[in-house]
């Protein structure tokens, strides 16, 4: 059922700690850089982990074209905002789809949008906490003074699809649209189901985002509990991983099929080889030990793609720092690609786990890696886990040497959740 | 194309005029409304203080008390509702392929119960702002894992692939009241590329709540018709004035045709196609001439491989809002020309509510229901015609008619459209 059509990245974007653009990321990732550090945002002052990711040094005010669009959404659709129209206006699909939206809405209506959104997250009930105090259980107290302490459009402010509906409402994307909020890997699925939709002919082009702000105290409180976090680095793969840290970011990808490409006379960053996600179905915190689900996945996801494990030039690991997930990572990395046969490289390091988001900032990087042909170190990587030693794991950067290589990159999460996407470099559209 | 088949083999339902499939299809049929006053909590000074709730909810899926701690309110519809959807389709005690059997849902945006929101505002908020310092001396006495485990973004559907055992493809979106239409349509397209054999595919949703109430009262959405509750939800009615909030679940098996075929399955229907699209206009509001809706439903038929002149009837959204109902039907009449009028459209909100995130599966199910019972569901309260809203919209009381292909659509807030289209099993085109 799927059109023999290539599918083609045309835009990009990032936003994280590790910079405002991609260009940002990629130099710092290339100089070894951690922009990991004490939480600036929130008060965790007492508290005895405060490290985070966040992004520094960034003029809210001009996250977004139309500034009074920032009052009525929420600071985590701003970035998912900002990172969809920077990918656009890269890929110059923004100024085609205004000029379509006068000449023939039918190029809308074939612009996809896919979102990885976080859902809706603890903060943005805080509007409601003086109310709550104030009326401490009377819910007649409550409902009197409700209009006089929440804001009418309170619950428009957190839709959880509001990046979606304003990528559509902003560029003009009048498409197949899907707001994935499946935790970690929503990103990553709505990547891959952007693919098919461009494959089966639902769509010409997508505009893919994924967005969060996965910093907030309140889950962070619970993460701590759950012994997840590092107060001291996230050092993938590293023997002294323990755990991970919490950030902030947002990614966007253009994604069209080779007519489109054609038609738009644009220049494709790489070529979409194809994607894969499934469950382990083990719970909501919980993943398997021996790494053999996620074996699983990546050898469908080669089949489906027609791929082989040696056409993969590099690999960028989900690599959170966290023992149990780095470790059953390593051995499924080692069941599909044997012994020391793939460099594997991870980037979070370098702006922490941005969880929804973290997908797509790794398939941005690693897609810049393809055109660079480098493969970044894993920075705070000096000696490898017990079971990762098998990997080839990426201890300083090394040049690709195949002339378009192939990448594949691997994001995992909450509900036992696995995701692989693979990309190849390409110099020229077809 | 020659794209697989699917094949709907089984069904499941908890709803305010119903906790079965069976009970809510007579119940419906016999004209009962699920809308009162609302008893989960006193909503008596709210302005709308009416809702359609679930009643006398007894879950009775496997393990229910183990599961019971680790979910929120509405997932527990959700476990029944599916429980009740994989009997019907004959696939317990074990599915027989994990790996081929995948969980796609349309879950709320409701992201905590107001208990948990009053004891989080004690713990870490006692001036009714947070205070990160006071939840850190409050961590031994408010901590609780299932709190987070209940929160998490993609806890339900977790839930529900460990519950049935699945391995396979698995996923949550969430696009408002087009949630679980487009869960619906995901799925499809997951199984007509062979991405699974079966899925198990809905949504839940309940947003009667203290927050949830108030964030559509803040938006002056709901209907106030608080002394006369049967009759607050009339769509189409020429005096219709908000919706009414419901709350609930619906999963259907989905279940590639061939293989639906060998296991001697019942086959209730065809889920023959699918049309999503993005209204990119308002945020609250569908536009008034039914752009977006229309090429849902242009999509839906053309996926579907039939014309307009096939639909024998249309399961309408519906919201009883002046807006949507309005909007919906100049859809319907610029799709459908002609034919509109002697099409059957029916919402069947009047009686259930809206069931925001869960709406669209429900109105599925009772969109097969129709094809199987060959009835057609009326249009409940509605006494005063609107001149602008003047199509068939059965409003005599349930009518007998053969369907041989039927419609049923949602519409969301942020402009995501859903409109699926579903066939007799023994319907041939003519």
């Amino acid at each position: 059922m799927s059109r023999a059509e290539h599918v083609y990245v045309t835009g990009m974007s990032a936003i994280s700690a590790g910079g405002h653009d991609i260009e940002q990321h990629w130099q710092a990732l290339m100089q070894g850089e951690t922009k990991i550090g004490p939480s600036q945002k929130d008060d965790l002052s007492t508290w005895d982990n405060q490290l985070a990711g966040e992004i520094q040094n960034f003029d809210w005010n001009r996250a977004l074209p139309d500034r009074k669009l920032m009052k009525l959404i929420s600071k985590q659709d701003i970035i998912g905002l900002h990172a969809a129209i920077k990918a656009c206006d890269a890929s110059g699909l923004t100024p085609f789809l205004a000029q379509a939206m006068q000449d023939d809405v039918s190029l809308c209506d074939k612009t996809a949008v896919f979102v990885g959104s976080p859902g809706n997250k603890y903060f943005q009930q805080y509007d409601f906490l003086a109310l709550v105090k104030e009326s401490n259980g009377d819910m007649q107290h409550f409902a009197k003074h409700l209009f006089e302490q929440v804001h009418p459009t309170w619950l428009l402010r957190i839709l959880p699809n509001n990046v979606l509906a304003y990528v559509g409402i902003q560029l003009g994307c009048k498409g197949v649209n899907h707001n994935f909020t499946n935790h970690v890997v929503g990103g990553m699925q709505a990547l891959i189901e952007a693919y098919y939709a461009i494959k089966t002919g639902q769509a010409d082009r997508a505009v893919v985002v994924a967005y969060d702000i996965a910093t907030e105290p309140q889950a962070r409180f619970y993460y701590e509990q759950l012994g997840v976090l590092s107060a001291n680095k996230l050092a993938p793969f590293d023997k002294s991983h323990d755990g991970t840290v919490l950030a902030e970011g947002a990614a966007a990808i253009v994604l069209e099929s080779a007519s489109s490409v054609r038609l738009r006379g644009v220049k494709p960053i790489a070529q979409m080889l194809g994607g894969k996600s499934t469950t382990e179905g083990v719970g909501i915190c919980s993943l398997t030990d021996d790494g053999k689900p996620l074996a699983s996945l990546m050898q469908q996801g080669l089949e489906q793609m027609g791929l082989y494990s040696y056409d993969v030039d590099m690999l960028v690991a989900h690599g959170n720092g966290n023992q149990k997930s780095d470790d059953s990572e390593a051995l499924a990395i080692a069941e599909v690609f044997g012994e020391r046969s793939v460099p594997v490289t991870a980037f979070k390091p370098l702006m922490g786990h941005t969880l929804c988001a973290s997908g797509l900032i790794d398939t941005t990087l690693a897609i810049q890696a393809l055109q660079y042909k480098h493969i970044p170190a894993i920075i705070n990587c000096k000696k490898a886990a017990p079971q990762a030693e098998k990997l080839d794991l990426v201890f300083s950067a090394r040049e690709m040497k195949a002339q378009l290589p192939t990448a594949m990159v691997i994001n995992r999460g909450f509900g036992s959740m696995n995701a692989m996407v693979a990309f190849k470099a390409c110099e020229h559209h077809e | 194309m020659n794209q697989r088949r699917v094949a709907i083999t089984g069904l499941g339902v908890v709803c305010p005029i119903g906790n079965s499939v069976e009970s809510m299809w007579q119940n419906l049929m016999a004209g009962r409304c699920g809308v009162a006053e609302i008893g989960q909590f006193d909503a008596s000074q709210f302005p709308t203080r009416i809702a359609a709730e679930v009643k006398d909810f007894q879950a009775s899926y496997p393990n229910a008390q183990k599961w019971q701690k680790q979910l929120m309110c509405f997932t527990e519809f959700a476990m029944q509702a599916a429980y009740e959807a994989v009997c019907d389709a004959n696939l317990l005690p074990a599915i027989e392929n994990p790996a081929d059997f995948g969980v796609v849902v349309g879950s709320g945006m409701m992201t905590a119960e107001f208990e948990y929101f009053e004891r989080f505002q004690q713990a870490a908020a006692p001036e009714g702002h947070t205070d990160w310092s006071k939840l850190k001396e409050a961590k031994a006495e408010f901590y609780q894992q299932q709190d987070f485990l209940k929160t998490t973004s993609n806890s339900g559907l977790s839930a529900l692939v460990q519950a049935f055992g699945a391995k396979g493809y698995a996923t949550a979106v969430h696009t408002a009241c087009a949630s679980s239409g487009q869960a619906l349509g995901l799925a499809l397209q997951a199984i007509r590329r062979g991405e699974a054999k079966q899925i198990l595919a809905g949504g839940f949703d309940s947003m009667i709540n203290p927050i949830g109430l108030s964030s559509f009262c803040l938006l002056g959405a709901l209907s106030t018709d608080n002394d006369d509750p049967e009759f607050a939800s009339r769509p189409f009615d020429g005096t219709r004035q908000g919706f009414v909030l419901g709350e609930g679940a619906a999963f259907l098996v989905l279940e590639e045709w061939e293989s639906a075929v060998a296991r001697g399955a019942k086959i209730y229907a065809e889920l023959a196609g699918e049309g999503n699209s993005l209204s990119a206009y308002r945020i609250t509001d569908s536009h008034p001439n039914g752009d977006g809706a229309i090429q849902a439903i242009q999509q839906a038929l053309q996926s579907a491989g039939v014309t307009a002149q096939d639909i024998d009837y249309i399961n309408a959204h519906g919201t009883s809002t002046k807006m949507n109902d309005l909007s919906e039907t100049n859809a319907i009449k610029a799709v459908f020309g002609a034919k509109a009028h002697q099409i059957p459209v029916s919402s069947t909100k009047a009686q259930t509510g809206h069931l925001i995130a869960a709406a669209g599966a429900l109105e599925a199910v009772i969109t097969v229901l129709s094809i199987e019972q060959s009835m057609v569901p009326m249009t409940a309260h509605l006494r005063h015609p609107d001149p602008e809203c003047d199509l068939d919209y059965v409003v005599e009381g349930p009518r007998e008619k053969s369907i041989g292909v039927a419609m049923s659509n949602s519409f969301g807030f942020g402009g995501s459209n859903s409109s699926l289209v579903f066939k007799n099993p023994a319907w041939r085109k003519k």
